[in-house]
């Protein structure tokens, strides 16, 4: 029934574009559901459940493109909303240089839904305060912590999206996730330890069940005690060292080195006044050594839990598996219909995504993973003579071009002589994007790599929003500086 | 809408609370941006909204409890399922000890209406685009940047009586032209989209392709990072700041002054914060010494100091902020960064930075990249653009570096957010880690 009044909606909205002149439209009628808890040194300092609704019409008249969003869900504001977005469209195409041209794409009508178990909507409120506040407890139980802070979020997203070549899609995307952080002071220092991550912690798409599968509670304990450990840890050494990244850090790695430099948008110069461009130019295409012959790292929107896991992105396309490099070869890049045809594919990678219905479509990184190697863990620490492990991203900084990036992680230990020493504190490296990753020698197991959301990714103008995972295990990268003063 | 039916709408929701204290504000607005790059319109959007949040307390004998819903439909109907849900979580939530109180009723800010004005027209913007596009393709070059324009009305309002509101309105006109291995950026910050200087922005870009110490657009950013994780009066009281227990103590050379001035016309801040308390001038470092800090009105009380108007809308955990911080110099000044450009014998010339972010909370340390404009200054005189570089710099020791500041100052916003007044400065001994390709 509300599925078949918001497609009525929609319908006359594109119709009303098309009349005023656009050849293409596509409009996204979003309702969204939010609930977000926050506490700090035992108190609750945030519970909120806020609701969203709202629609963002595009168009294509003269060859180029106009967007108008409004809160407003009544069939006058839609067609009101429609016209603008084609006299947009119209300013837009007096400074072109060629009209859109959209890849072809297969036609639609179906619903998706992300699986999940538990609703975490429907869990009570009070249930989720309580696990917060008692991993508090427990993070306050030595005095050296000066702040407990533990959060949760969880966010569903209905849409329903209508283009004038016929498709419609109902889709309905589930995140949920959460972490907490000891702040310790002391020594004339502070240090934070988080858990699972930092930023917030670790997100999936998925219910409630990833909350428990998380596993608060046991963990608690360590990460505090880490936290006063650091403030009298000997800081991290300057050098050049045989530097292994564990799960959340090398995950902020391929985001910020892999996944920026190849979103097409940023290739080929749309993004240049703001999020920056890439190095990744497209004659890169031809042939080009991203990385050593053991990196794969493989861009897949169908991953069950991943952050950017869809049924079909903000163009209609649906969701796909591949390689953006092979065997250390850089292979592809993630793409929208509009920019498909500058590197000749036929076809969209499905990249297109929106924050919510108030935005225009842009592309964005999907889930991308550096696949499994062969090394047990424990062997690859046996194997490293004189090396530093860093786990837990805290800063990150690259340049706009994405070459040169420093990142600082919350917590290293020093390996010497294949064995795991001395904590250090301010931990962190630098590096030239591809030099370091044909660097890589050598990649963990299946046993050790997981899946971890960013669920904060800031892109375009206004700025947008959007999720991805980064699946990896921990992988070692040969002579990096580290400890930059 | 106007402010007066904006007022007239506020109050009817404040009327449907069912809570005995409540706070809400209600926000309208429209932005319209136009993107370009390669010399060509990239994206041109237009978004209405509208954005109710509300906050209600109920008050116990052990504290009370606090919680916030937001919606974003004005309507009856929707406010009263937004209070529903509020008295849900009200229901379940544990007491606290430490409930923020709402600003008292009696302060009335007699701040003059302001004029509105009305986001640019896609035409309007179109037009200025055309001017940098047509500018740079005649001279080789690649233009990208924004037009962009934003009107918001505002209202704040709680069940003390007191009701605030305010109509703000900021516009942008950022021009980069590249071209030579070198890039130029200028740009222009108004309230009102009509009066942004589009030649003189294209003219500014173009001519630093061949010219240009750190420019205000790169201070500005170094200042408002550095107020962030330097500043918060709730940092000091959690011991995570580099100042902590240093209230009234000499931290920076005496020539430094930092103030945040939200009031300054041209930094057309708001007049109020998240909590309803008024915006003024802190002064945040006199002569070197520090003087205050970003309170909201927690910290306030904790500290036993008046609010600054740094305030978040309860219940939150965030660190108050002085997003409109600015350098205040008793030093030698110049008249512009030309004449500051005059005073190095060999130099670099940053127009802006990129990624800036934490190295160390306690030093405190920041990193980034230059982007947009980077030069070699050889005898006086800017030479060539040269590749960009990363910084790694302790702030302590930056504004013990700072030599000499320019008279002329600029309106910049930040990556991060916040807008202040910031002039250019000649900082000797300014720390760059590496290098990169382009």
């Amino acid at each position: 029934m509300f599925a078949t009044e918001m497609k009525k909606l929609a319908l006359r909205a594109i119709d009303t574009a098309r009349q005023q002149g656009a050849s293409y439209a596509d409009i996204r009628i979003i309702y969204t559901q939010h609930e977000a808890i926050e506490t700090e040194n035992g108190e609750v300092v945030e519970v909120s459940r806020n609701e969203s609704w709202g629609f963002g019409i595009r168009v294509v008249a003269n060859g180029a493109w106009g967007f108008v969003s409004a809160n407003e869900l009544k069939p006058e504001a839609l067609d009101r909303a429609a016209a603008k977005a084609v006299r947009v469209a119209k300013a837009s195409s007096t400074v072109m240089r060629e009209p859109v041209r959209l890849a072809a794409e297969p036609v639609v009508n179906t619903r998706w839904q992300t699986p999940y178990e538990i609703d975490p909507f429907r869990v009570p409120v009070e249930d989720k305060v309580r696990l917060l506040l008692d991993v508090d407890k427990i993070l306050r139980q030595k005095p050296e912590v000066v702040r407990a802070n533990g959060t949760m979020s969880f966010t569903k997203e209905r849409q329903w999206m209508a283009t004038t070549d016929g498709t419609f899609i109902d889709q309905e995307l589930l995140r949920s996730g959460g972490g907490y952080t000891a702040t310790a002071s002391g020594n004339n220092d502070t240090q934070d330890r988080s858990y699972p991550s930092g930023h917030g912690g670790n997100f999936r798409s998925a219910g409630y069940e990833f909350i428990n599968a998380l596993d608060f509670i046991s963990h608690a304990a360590q990460t505090r005690d880490e936290a006063v450990a650091l403030l009298t840890a000997e800081v991290c050494p300057t050098g050049v060292k045989d530097l292994i990244l564990e799960g959340h850090q090398l995950a902020l790695q391929i985001h910020e080195s892999v996944g920026h430099p190849l979103e097409l948008d940023r290739v080929l110069g749309m993004e240049a006044s703001f999020a920056g461009r890439s190095f990744m130019t497209t004659e890169k295409l031809k042939g080009f050594e991203y990385g050593s012959s053991i990196v794969n790292l493989v861009a897949d929107t169908t991953l069950p839990g991943g952050l950017g896991t869809c049924g079909f992105d903000d163009d209609g396309v649906a969701a796909q598996r591949w390689h953006v490099v092979q065997d250390g070869q850089f292979k592809a890049y993630f793409t929208n219909r509009e920019f498909a045809h500058e590197v000749e594919e036929s076809r969209s990678r499905g990249c297109n995504r929106t924050w919510g219905f108030g935005h225009i479509p842009i592309v964005r990184i999907p889930n991308l993973g550096l696949l499994p190697g062969e090394w047990k863990y424990e062997d690859l620490i046996r194997d490293t003579d004189d090396g530093i492990l860093m786990a837990t991203n805290k800063s990150w900084s690259i340049d706009q071009m994405r070459l040169n990036f420093q990142f600082g992680t919350e917590i290293a230990w020093e390996i010497k002589n294949g064995k795991l020493g001395k904590m250090y504190k301010n931990p962190n490296y630098q590096g030239i994007t591809p030099e370091f990753w044909r660097s890589c020698d050598a990649i963990c197991d299946n046993d050790s790599w997981m899946l971890w959301g960013v669920h904060n990714c800031g892109k375009g103008e206004p700025m947008q929003v959007a999720e991805m995972s980064h699946a990896n295990s921990p992988a070692r990268f040969r002579k990096v500086k580290v400890g930059i003063r | 809408m106007t402010r007066s039916e904006l007022l007239k709408a506020a109050q009817d929701i404040l009327a449907a609370s069912p809570f005995k204290e409540t706070e809400i504000s209600v926000t309208v607005g429209e932005s319209a941006l136009t993107r370009y790059g390669d010399n060509r319109i990239t994206q041109n959007v237009n978004q209405e909204k509208t954005a109710v949040s509300l906050r209600g307390i109920v008050r116990t004998n052990r504290g009370g409890r606090s919680a916030r819903v937001e919606t974003d439909q004005i309507d009856a109907k929707s406010v009263g399922r937004a209070y529903e849900r509020l008295s849900k979580i009200l229901d379940v939530l544990p007491d606290t000890a430490e409930v923020a109180n709402l600003h008292v009723s009696g302060d009335r800010y007699s701040k003059p209406e302001r004029p509105p004005i009305e986001v640019a027209t896609p035409e309007l913007a179109a037009s200025a685009i055309k001017k940098a596009s047509v500018a740079a393709s005649e001279n080789g070059f690649q233009s990208s940047g924004t037009f962009s324009s934003d009107r918001q009305l505002q209202v704040y309002a709680n069940s003390t009586g007191l009701a605030l509101a305010d109509e703000l309105s900021d516009s942008e006109f950022a021009c980069t032209i590249e071209g030579l291995g070198g890039a130029g950026r200028g740009f222009s910050h108004q309230a009102n989209p009509g009066k942004l200087s589009v030649d003189g922005s294209v003219a500014r870009a173009l001519e630093k392709c061949y010219d240009v110490v750190l420019e205000p657009a790169a201070l500005g950013e170094l200042l408002v990072f550095f107020g962030w994780i330097g500043l918060s009066a709730k940092g000091y009281l959690e011991n995570r700041v580099f100042c902590n227990g240093k209230l009234g103590q000499k931290i920076f050379d005496e020539r430094v002054t930092l103030v945040d001035d939200p009031l300054n016309p041209e930094v057309h801040g708001s007049y109020f914060d998240g909590q309803g308390v008024a915006k003024n001038k802190t002064i945040l470092v006199q002569n070197g010494v520090l003087k205050d800090l970003a309170n909201d009105l927690k910290t306030a009380a904790k500290l036993k100091r008046p609010p600054t108007g740094h305030g978040v809308e309860e219940p939150n955990a965030s660190d108050p902020i002085p997003w409109n911080i600015g350098l205040e110099w008793s030093g030698a000044k110049a008249a512009n960064s030309t004449e500051l450009v005059s005073k190095v014998k060999r130099g670099i010339l940053v127009t802006q930075f990129h990624y800036t972010n934490l190295v160390d909370v306690m030093i405190p340390s920041l990193t980034g990249m230059t982007r947009n404009g980077t030069f070699l200054i050889e005898d006086g005189k800017v030479t060539r653009p040269i590749r960009n570089m990363r910084f790694t710099q302790s702030m302590t020791e930056f504004f013990n570096k700072v030599d000499t500041v320019s008279r002329d100052e600029e309106r910049v916003s930040t990556f991060f957010g916040g807008a202040s007044l910031s002039p250019s400065a000649l900082v000797r001994g300014f720390h760059f880690s590496s290098g990169t390709e382009f």
